[in-house]
């Protein structure tokens, strides 16, 4: 497979293919990263579209001191940030009307299994919508990214002992908040 | 017996613990069954947490993908690609002239104290009475003239200038309540008040009169 330092070479020297690539192989994760920060399909959605429109502006520029992943990912999380942000009045009042998923399975599933499981799905959006800007960031490209703490460190600017403290902080607090629902497993 | 962190616990389960950090973690947890229940908490935290899924992409979405990004690259105007270049440099500009605002109005308290030209020895005045042109046929008596009209009272050079501007608006006058600094009374008088006519003069003097 073509590598991204690659792919990013071939596209400042006018391969435009290079860049639609690109985009294929970093468009799922750009999208579920904005997912579960703003909890909202067509934004999240618009938001990782948006991401790879600031990423095509700049990517001309774009010296290769940091790996492409971690640039564009640093993307991601600025614009999701200044969309939580910019929508914090319209979460306050709106996030019982957020998208909560259910899995396919759920459909062979009991009516009450399914209210129980929307419920605490909607409790788990709740308790990491809660977390503070930093921590939710750190603890979704850790936990559902699987990104290493130093990774992480690399996106956010910061160094590798705050990224994992936190990380800690925010997986205690998420215990905390979550300890009602944890014997219903 | 010294438990394992929380910190520990979840690189524990993580498994991002050094090797024999984990043996320790792992020898630990055997004997404690404090660690045990603190180990099987934050496992049940995660195993909630992992119920989270992302929504899928439809077909449809995944296909428009590219040629929306397409759409918005082409259609974005160029005001705002360059915007985010421009406001760190705006609120650079704004942030500096805010603080040079802030030190020069407070710039005026670290001058010399003020003078109350009622101390002014009357042959000073007069020496600058005789001396100017402009005051000629004017008498300027110092018992009229109000005590407060000290350097305090006066504004700097600017609002002085904005003083003679407004000779007709009495109420401008009253701005000079806002005066923290004249450096020479007497050379800005003469120097400002050559270029105004006597009647305006005077009305300048009956007003700061009647404002003392």
């Amino acid at each position: 497979m073509v590598s991204d330092e690659t792919l990013v070479s071939q596209f400042q020297n006018g391969n435009e293919q290079a860049f639609n690539e690109l985009v294929n192989r970093y468009r799922e994760k750009a999208y579920q990263i904005a997912y579960r920060m703003v909890r909202n399909q067509d934004d999240a959605l618009d938001l990782a579209q948006d991401a790879f429109v600031r990423a095509y502006k700049g990517l001309r520029n774009f010296k290769g001191n940091s790996k492409f992943y971690t640039w564009f990912y640093r993307i991601v999380t600025n614009l999701c940030i200044n969309f939580k942000t910019r929508n914090r009045f319209k979460d306050a009042v709106s996030l019982d009307n957020e998208d909560v998923h259910l899995p396919l399975e759920s459909k062979t599933r009991s009516p009450l299994k399914d209210v129980i499981n929307q419920e605490l799905k909607q409790k788990i959006a709740e308790a990491i919508a809660q977390l503070p800007a930093q921590q939710r960031t750190v603890f979704i490209l850790r936990y559902y990214e699987g990104l290493t703490h130093q990774e992480i460190a690399n996106i956010l600017g910061k160094s590798e002992g705050g990224i994992k403290a936190n990380y800690f902080h925010a997986v205690k607090k998420l215990q905390s908040l979550l300890a009602a629902y944890q014997h219903g497993l | 017996m010294n438990h394992i962190s929380t910190d520990d616990l979840i690189e524990f389960i993580e498994e991002t613990l050094t090797a024999e950090r984990m043996r320790v973690v792992e020898e630990h947890i055997k004997t404690c069954a404090q660690c045990q229940n603190a180990l099987a908490g934050l496992k049940r935290t995660f195993d909630l947490l992992a119920l989270d899924e992302v929504p899928e992409l439809s077909p449809v979405q995944l296909g428009n993908f590219v040629p929306h990004i397409r759409q918005k690259v082409n259609t974005e105007p160029v005001w705002k690609a360059w915007l985010p270049r421009v406001i760190p440099s705006v609120g650079l500009v704004m942030v500096f002239l805010l603080v040079f605002t802030v030190i020069i109005r407070q710039y005026p308290h670290s001058l010399p104290e003020p003078v109350n030209i009622a101390t002014i020895p009357d042959s000073i005045w007069e020496s600058y009475l005789i001396d100017s042109d402009v005051f000629a046929g004017i008498v300027l008596d110092t018992e009229t003239l109000p005590n407060v009209l000290t350097t305090e009272t006066w504004v700097d050079t600017t609002e002085t200038d904005e003083l003679l501007d407004n000779v007709i608006d009495p109420t401008f006058v009253q701005s000079i309540d806002e005066i923290e600094f004249f450096d020479d009374p007497f050379a800005t008088f003469n120097s400002y008040f050559d270029d105004l006519t006597e009647p305006e003069i005077k009305l300048i003097l009956q007003q700061l009169n009647q404002h003392g």
